[in-house]
């Protein structure tokens, strides 16, 4: 199977070895996967792009550029090639060797191999691969891991959200109100500017209930939260009025077991990137709010970010526009993510998992100071959403995102939104 | 030489150049294509080969049977051939009332220039009188009218696919003549020296 299964890309003295679901890019641009020098006097250019097929049985190359011919196996490529173990791959000036190795690599490392004689060759790069493995893996510990102290700081300032209930307001007055009988849980942070962040499907659960493929069926769906949100939403919409609106109430619990007790009104929200998805009929129109409406997908869910101002002050710094700049200033810088996911019979328990951003920070055209959301793996599941998303830099560590979706269409690409999205 | 493709097995003849089916005994043969089909290429084309895409699919539609959807149309050298044997239908690319080659071709460029489905993925089924129709980029005015006008609720408003042709054919000249989508390549401001991302070195401070 392809998850037991990596690639590499052998580009002159190094090989790239890389998880079998990523998709490699290949060019003169900074943020390539494997970058190539750029001895012309033109712009930088991306050349070509590897995925893995549709079926995970094996890899394919699709060519990016109109100005430079592309090779394999001497064979010019017109659109996409099918790669086997062993295609050389030809940019000219530019000799790439693709393997399909066993194993499973869950982080793209590079290793350098020392050139010798052919029969001397081998063995040294069989040491050069084991030292070169190790060092580059302490180097990465040293420069982009978090170290135990840093992890007990974002402890510290760590919860698990709760929702113990739901209610429909009507002005000041509860109309309904729905108890969980065990509530969905998330996480949340407290930051140094007292700030208590998490993900805004963690406050209104039902959020999270409904995806896009479920809008067909909507109206029947018994589930309380849900039809509730939907009555909220048309008879708002219909009046021109928001009279009536759906209140959480929420638990916060950190790892001593301290608690703050909390409602989704003491949070702002930004309902500016809502989308209001019509449904029903032109007769009985039926209306509902949707952060994730959308038709690209890195502009999507920026609007899942919830916060909330305390008198507790934690020890998380949020980073500023600046600080993502420099901290992200690249894909496969080190992403750390803590949370509290989902463990069985034992309930959600403490978790750091770490995997590296897989596309470039992206400024939005339209609103300079503003970034698409930070696409990443990491095999995140239910619980994290809320957590921080941390970038170590130099002798400390920032929070870069807050957890919000994963796509399991997608290899398990997850997404976070920027803590830019916080002051806007 | 056998290879296998999406489930189906193909025999790759001498020759290099024909395929045989064999499924239920039955022998066809067909072209092969090494390039396969468009779905790979999603989110990675340019207004000239959407436009072609548009131009050779809607050229052949009329006459095969075979529903439009990324998985269907190959790979021919600069062109683009729509399958003459595939059968199953795919539900994001169809119009809400129905199978329609229109909007399965509009449906099918969308996603294969942006990357992502229009409607969610839902296709015909979650587009209402009342909802947006989505467009392309608002610099392709002309592509996005075109997709637009495909991906109308009401089949009357959408074009029929020999205007689909005639429409593309134009724009196809018009970006070849124009080569707006090719400039020349860009003069570096400066040649700077060769780095390695590799050997970045990690800020020792935040600024």
């Amino acid at each position: 199977m392809a998850m037991d299964r990596h690639v590499t890309l052998t580009y002159r003295n190094r090989i790239l070895a890389f998880p079998a679901s990523a998709t490699l890019y290949i060019g003169q641009t900074e943020g390539c996967d494997l970058r190539l020098p750029n001895h012309t006097q033109y712009e930088d250019e991306i050349f070509a792009k590897i995925s893995r097929d549709s079926n995970g049985n094996g890899w394919h190359l699709v060519r990016l550029t109109q100005y430079y011919p592309l090779y394999v196996n001497g064979h010019p490529v017109n659109r996409v090639h099918y790669l086997s173990d062993g295609d050389v791959i030809e940019i000219p000036g530019n000799i790439i060797r693709f393997k399909v190795r066993e194993g499973e690599q869950t982080t793209a490392t590079v290793t350098h191999v020392h050139s010798s004689r052919k029969a001397l060759a081998a063995i040294g790069a069989a040491i050069a691969i084991g030292f070169g493995l190790v060092g580059y893996q302490l180097y990465d510990a040293q420069k982009e891991r978090l170290t135990s102290s840093m992890k007990q700081e974002i402890i510290s300032s760590l919860f698990t959200t709760r929702v113990d209930s739901l209610h429909l307001m009507s002005g000041d007055s509860v109309a309904a109100s729905y108890i969980y009988a065990s509530g969905p849980v998330g996480t949340a942070f407290l930051t140094t500017d007292s700030l208590i962040v998490t993900a805004r499907h963690c406050i209104q659960p039902w959020l999270n209930t409904v995806a896009p493929h479920d809008y067909g069926r909507l109206s029947g769906m018994t589930d309380w939260p849900v039809q509730k949100a939907l009555y909220v939403e048309t008879l708002n919409q219909l009046s021109g009025e928001d009279s009536l609106r759906l209140v959480s109430y929420i638990t916060l619990t950190d790892e001593s077991g301290r608690t703050i007790a909390l409602s989704s009104d003491d949070f702002a929200i930004n309902t500016l990137s809502d989308d209001i998805v019509e449904l029903g009929s032109y007769d009985t129109p039926l209306y509902w709010r949707s952060i994730s409406h959308r038709y690209t997908r890195r502009d999507m869910m920026l609007g899942d970010i919830a916060v909330a101002k305390t008198d507790k002050e934690g020890a998380i710094h949020l980073a500023d526009s600046l600080d993502l700049i420099n901290l992200l200033a690249h894909r496969g810088v080190t992403l750390t993510f803590a949370g509290y996911p989902a463990s069985g019979v034992t309930g959600n328990r403490l978790d750091f998992k770490t995997d590296e951003l897989r596309l470039p920070l992206e400024e939005m055209p339209e609103a300079p100071g503003r970034y698409f959301m930070l696409a990443h793996e990491g095999a995140l599941t239910p619980g994290f959403s809320g957590g921080p998303v941390i970038v170590r830099g130099g002798l400390g560590y920032k929070a870069v995102g807050v957890i919000s979706v994963v796509d399991e269409r997608n290899g398990n690409r997850s997404y976070s939104v920027p803590v830019s999205e916080i002051k806007h | 030489m056998m290879e296998i493709h999406k489930g189906t097995q193909y025999i790759i003849t001498t020759d290099g150049l024909t395929a045989e089916k064999h499924g239920d005994g039955s022998v066809r043969r067909m072209k092969y294509y090494p390039e396969r089909d468009i779905s790979v290429l999603a989110g990675e084309i340019d207004e000239l080969t959407a436009w072609r895409i548009l131009r050779d699919i809607a050229a052949q539609a009329e006459a095969a049977a075979t529903p439009v959807c990324p998985e269907h149309i190959f790979i021919d050298g600069d062109g683009f051939v729509l399958s003459e044997w595939s059968a199953s239908r795919d539900t994001r690319y169809e119009a809400p009332e129905g199978y329609s080659p229109v909007w399965a071709l509009a449906s099918t460029v969308f996603y294969v220039y942006l990357g992502c489905h229009v409607f969610q993925g839902l296709g015909g089924s979650a587009q209402t009188r009342t909802a947006p129709v989505p467009t392309l980029r608002s610099g392709l005015p002309q592509l996005s009218r075109l997709i637009e006008d495909c991906l109308s609720f009401q089949p009357a408003a959408r074009p029929t696919l020999a205007e689909i042709v005639e429409i593309a054919s134009r724009n196809l000249s018009r970006c070849q003549a124009d080569r707006s989508e090719y400039p020349p390549m860009k003069i570096r401001p400066d040649s700077g020296t060769e780095t390695d991302e590799i050997d970045t070195l990690w800020p020792e401070e935040f600024v």
